[in-house]
């Protein structure tokens, strides 16, 4: 017993970052109902800032590298700023309260300039502009101290290294300093929330902004204070982690996710109950670490990344309520979902103008199409989910991977196409009803963070698994045979890959999309936009709320699990990487950015995807500076434009239309309904 | 955005790629005056200085005006500089990179291997006055890209594929595999790469760093052995290969301690690793775990020795924890670190006079470098007029103790490591960090001698 005691108090330094971070998220999330994905990455970003103040004397700008011609010279922006001349140094208490201070100013800025305009917009469109802030942080950051791999952040430490015993245990001091800093930071946070003027408006606020503005609080100015705390704990909490765990850009980015679980079981309200979450992930880790060495029998899965997302699942199915009933100012609405028109004949067209091309074109380009079809069957998964029945979902990749994989399997075991696949895409369904059952009870911000956790469940329990996924070494998929006709992607030289495989996606692409089209026409489309549009309104109405979302997880999984069952055709070589969570964010944020609300916007997505028709004709031109451009594009898009492209297509086509038309028919009776009306 | 790719292969990158990596440190502080053939009171040799990078040495002597008539791997170096016929046609090697990604970009490796093509270029004469040209496909972490990218290579028709560091070539290799093409060198991270038949590496990955380790510890006397490694695919795989060569070498006990590869502290690892009172501790993880691992086994007083994969050995890892966390720690190389490795000063000169500014005595460009000049010795061995890839595949697949550059000479039997028969030099230096630098211990880890003996693999 004593042992396990002494296990679990060397979790601490995990435990104590873990809540350092938690507590930050927890504060922006009190002030403005976001949760940001992105504050580890920020917090990152701020603790590399302290590094390079303190061991170089520079001032890291958080600006992609950007060239421009200028009088033609070609001119850099600088990426960092020499503070002091050569051989002059900040001693480590100037470097943290420059840094802090920065800190605070990024904090602002961000609330200024990302969620500020996006806080009466849906959770989607939080999600999505935290995601573009997540990309555009994770991007800089790694051209700023990409090239220093692992040699940042040991250097001189803040905190005392010498070691003490506690309870049997040497514990080096740091990991101490930081557990009680982390509580002595919770107690002023709890005791600022309920005894000072500025925590009890925050409470107010978070507990009803309505209530708080009708009583004179001005929730933008509390909530710009909370993200400056918020911001200012990221960095503090990097800072003094980053001598014990390292300083990455991607990995340290990632310890958002224990941080969310921990955030989640603190309710989202609790200073204490997240620390003490926090400080219990951290040590249960420490504690599976000893169990795996002792017990060899227990399953070779990451069980301590498994357990927070078990924990999240579970306490969301168990606290969500059925109905919604915060109390916001306004809630934005999602993007309209308009009554697709004419379906079939732009399956037949696009559909022909695709085979067309994977008949005449080269061999990057007939890839380019097979994966942008693939592509954006997945995403109209997320249509239909997200788009016609408001339901966040960050799992449609993992569910295309149960799919590919599973088709691979029925096809070991003698199962034919095309009963192969639509037998793995019913699996696929069947996961996703069972992952995605807490969708009945939660909403919103809190829904997307259950199905990142399911995602994660996901992939630890099923993808992980060898026997299913053939392991890290992946699987060889059988190719795609019915009668005669070769539907095999695998060619020696340019005849790769066959335009055959690519003619299949494209009819599978065009049977779904005239499917989820129809479907969106007839009583069940109205059944779901009735639910997304106000959950209490349908239900009064005599809509089943539970069986309207769950028929929507149903048809969403099906396609996200057929469209797997394509991508694993596509490769021949079939590996669990392609289907992790964030690729599910960043599928779900071209899809946002293609129009989520409408069959077109899946088919954008596609376009869009990497490696699909946009990547073919404009060559491969990844770089950091790239990403960070593009998060930045989604943080403009999720603020300015929620329709998307295919919606600003939409609207432009309106535009022109209305000043073709006669002027009598045109004073008044514009109805901006028909805008949305094509698919 | 498509091509953003985090999560679990965000760090599958960060881990694998680093902890791939294991080749990278070679010359980390052993550059000093040359001391054979070219003779230590050569002026223009005294340029080359521990911390030269990319360019240094533009306008300086070039490396066959240091060096005329040095014996090589690649052959003799010439007197002055032969430069290949712009006109000719270029003989078109493709190589496969991640780069530009958030989730990990290794520039230097294409630079590296860039470089080695300008030297040859401007200095060996291409390959019978034919000039090389480097055809680079970028992969962006994922299995797509790479796939796609190879089938560019095949399209394009290059003679050969120069590997680079690839965590997703699990889509790459089976389309090089179906047409064909040689594969060569680069930083082997999957299974894929040190198996295929198509592929001929100078590595012995993180299994050859695992095997030795295991292998030097029981030479110590070694009773009991904890290996620690992060918990994901390939590097739970290379520990495997530690911990079956120390059982097979008679250790009493083997303790294995998985750890996630996401750990935000490493101090229940070594805590449990102290423990156990072993005499070694052998560690399979990334470099981003380098630091934390020395830093805490320091500061916990833990006694046992420590041996870490080569890229922990990189100086701003000892800057950054600081000397006396890293004294006493063994780290693999596969490249001699004494001062007369002769060709790891070729290796400077040539990237001090051709080389980009990134390019530095340390890290991948190094084992980029080295692929590229055993790639062009046996372009050079076929002639302008043999080059197809059956010869090109012909030619690694015989090769037997060919000499390497600034490596150990490799063999392509297959059967240097039974298991990974891609592997053609698995072979391992150790090096201990001292007050004076790395030292090595002794001469080179014959891998495969303890394969066989072991019946490990």
């Amino acid at each position: 017993m004593i042992e396990h005691l002494q296990q679990l108090l060397l979790g601490l330094g995990s435990g104590a970052a873990i809540a350092a971070l938690a507590l930050g998220v927890l504060i922006a999330y009190r002030a403005s109902g976001v949760v940001n994905l992105a504050h580890a990455a920020l917090g990152t970003f701020l603790a590399a800032t302290y590094f390079s103040l303190r061991q170089r004397s520079e001032l890291l700008l958080p600006i992609p590298d950007l060239s421009l011609t200028i009088g033609g010279e070609e001119r850099s922006l600088p990426g960092t700023i020499q503070v002091l001349p050569d051989d002059y140094y900040f001693t480590w208490g100037t470097s943290l309260v420059i840094t802090l201070v920065i800190a605070a100013l990024y904090g602002l800025l961000i609330w200024v300039l990302v969620f500020r305009p996006l806080r009466r917009a849906p959770a989607l469109a939080k999600v999505v502009g935290s995601l573009g802030l997540f990309l555009y942080l994770l991007a800089v950051t790694d051209q700023r101290i990409g090239t220093q791999g692992a040699a940042v952040g040991g250097r001189e430490p803040i905190l005392p290294q010498d070691v003490v015993q506690v309870g049997g245990v040497d514990l080096p001091a740091d990991r101490l300093w930081l557990a009680l800093i982390v509580v002595a930071t919770t107690a002023v946070l709890w005791a600022a929330s309920r005894w000072t003027r500025l925590g009890l408006a925050t409470r107010a606020a978070a507990e009803s902004e309505k209530g708080a503005v009708l009583v004179g609080l001005a929730p933008e100015r509390i909530a710009a204070v909370s993200w400056m705390t918020s911001s200012v704990l990221a960095g503090a909490a990097m800072i003094l982690i980053a001598p014990f765990a390292g300083l990455n850009p991607g990995t340290s980015a990632l310890l958002i996710v224990p941080a969310l679980a921990a955030a989640l079981l603190g309710g989202f309200t609790s200073f204490w109950l997240t620390t003490a979450a926090g400080l219990g992930i951290g040590m249960l880790q420490s504690e599976i670490l000893g169990l795996r060495t002792d017990w060899t029998w227990l399953p070779q899965l990451d069980l301590g990344q498994i357990i927070p997302f078990l924990i999240i699942i579970g306490v969301m199915a168990l606290r969500g309520e059925p109905l919604p009933s915060r109390g916001a100012i306004v809630t934005g609405h999602l993007p309209k979902a308009g009554r697709p028109r004419h379906a079939v004949a732009w399956a037949v067209g696009l559909g022909a103008l695709g085979t067309v091309g994977l008949l005449t074109l080269d061999s990057t380009w007939r890839q380019g199409i097979i994966v942008s079809a693939t592509m954006a069957l997945i995403a109209l998964s997320i249509v239909v989910l997200t788009g016609y029945v408001g339901q966040i979902s960050l799992m449609p990749m993992a569910l295309a991977g149960v799919g590919g994989f599973a088709m691979v399997k029925l096809t070991d075991a003698g199962v034919p196409f095309p009963l192969a696949p639509l037998l793995a895409a019913g699996v696929a369904l069947a996961v996703g009803v069972v992952a995605g059952a807490p969708a009945v009870r939660v909403r919103g911000m809190n829904l997307a963070i259950t199905t990142l956790a399911a995602a994660v469940a996901i992939e630890e329990l099923v993808l992980q698994w060898s026997w299913f996924t053939g392991g890290r070494g992946g699987t060889t998929v059988p190719p795609a045979e019915l009668g005669p006709l070769d539907l095999d992607i695998s060619a020696a030289g340019a005849d790769f890959p066959r335009a055959g495989f690519g003619v299949l996606c494209i009819l599978v692409l065009a049977v779904s999309a005239v499917a989820v089209a129809n479907l969106r026409r007839s009583e069940t489309g109205l059944r779901w936009l009735a639910v997304r549009s106000n959950e209490r309104a349908a239900a009064s109405a005599g809509i089943d709320v539970t069986r309207t979302k769950l028929s929507a997880i149903a048809l969403s999984s099906f396609l996200a699990g057929l469209g797997g069952t394509l991508f694993a055709y596509g490769h021949p070589s079939l590996s669990v990487d392609s289907f992790g969570v964030f690729n599910s964010l960043a599928l779900l944020a071209i899809t946002y950015l293609g129009g989520i609300a409408g069959v077109a916007g899946a088919l954008i997505a596609g376009f869009l995807a990497e490696g699909g028709v946009m990547a073919a004709a404009t060559g491969d031109g990844a770089s950091q500076t790239r990403f960070a451009l593009q998060g930045a594009l989604l943080i403009a898009m999720a603020a300015l434009y929620p329709r998307g492209i295919a919606g600003a297509v939409t609207a432009l086509r309106d535009r022109v239309v209305a000043r073709l038309r006669p002027p009598t028919e045109s004073v008044g009776a514009v109805d901006p309904a028909p805008a949305d009306e094509a698919a | 955005m498509g091509s953003t790719r985090t999560g679990r292969r965000l760090v599958a990158v960060a881990a694998v790629a680093a902890l791939a990596a294991t080749a990278c440190v070679e010359k980390v502080e052993q550059v000093g005056a040359p001391t054979d053939t070219a003779g230590s009171d050569d002026p223009a040799a005294a340029g080359i200085t521990p911390d030269l990078r990319g360019g240094d040495l533009v306008g300086g002597p070039l490396v066959t005006e240091r060096w005329p008539g040095l014996e090589t791997s690649f052959g003799t170096l010439p007197d002055g500089p032969q430069a290949a016929d712009p006109d000719a046609e270029p003989v078109r090697v493709g190589m496969i990179n991640q780069e530009g990604t958030p989730l990990g970009s290794f520039p230097e490796v294409r630079l590296g291997a860039e470089a080695a093509i300008t030297f040859i270029n401007e200095e060996l004469g291409g390959i019978d006055g034919h000039p090389l040209e480097l055809v680079p496909c970028t992969t962006t972490f994922s299995p797509e890209a790479s796939q796609a990218c190879a089938q560019q290579l095949v399209e394009d028709d290059v003679v050969a594929v120069l590997g680079g560091i690839d965590v997703t070539s699990t889509g790459s290799i089976p389309v090089l595999e179906q047409n064909g093409m040689p594969y060569v060198g680069g930083i082997p991270i999957n299974v894929d790469e040190m198996a295929s038949p198509i592929s001929f590496q100078f590595s012995g990955g993180s299994p050859g760093a695992m095997i030795a380790f295991a292998h030097h510890a029981a030479e110590e006397g070694a009773e009991k052995i904890v290996v620690a490694y992060g918990d994901f695919g390939p590097i739970a795989e290379s520990a495997r290969y530690g911990v079956e060569t120390a059982r097979a070498e008679g250790v009493d006990e083997v303790v294995e301690i998985p750890f996630p590869i996401t750990s935000t502290d490493f101090l229940p690892v070594l805590s449990k690793a102290a423990d156990e009172d072993a005499d070694a501790i052998l560690v399979a993880a990334a470099d981003n775990a380098c630091g934390p691992f020395m830093r805490t086994a320091h500061d916990l007083g833990i006694e046992a020795r420590l041996y870490l994969v080569g890229a922990c050995a990189a100086p701003s890892i000892a800057d950054d924890v600081g000397e006396e966390a890293v004294l006493g720690r063994i780290f693999n190389v596969e490249g001699s670190v004494a001062d007369e490795a002769v060709e790891g000063q070729v290796y400077m000169a040539a990237v001090g006079v051709w080389g980009d500014p990134e390019l530095t005595g340390a890290g991948a460009g190094t084992v980029s470098f080295r692929s590229t000049m055993n790639l062009y010795a046996v372009l050079r061995g076929l002639g302008i007029d043999g080059l197809d890839h059956e010869a090109v595949l012909e030619a690694f697949r015989g090769a037997d103790d060919v000499p390497s550059f600034n490596g150990h000479p490799y063999t392509c039997d297959g059967q240097q490591v039974p298991s990974l028969p891609a592997l053609c030099a698995p072979q391992q230096l150790l090096v201990e960090r001292t007050p004076d630098g790395l030292v090595e211990l002794g001469g080179w880890v014959d891998v495969p001698a303890i394969l066989a003996a072991d019946g490990v693999g």
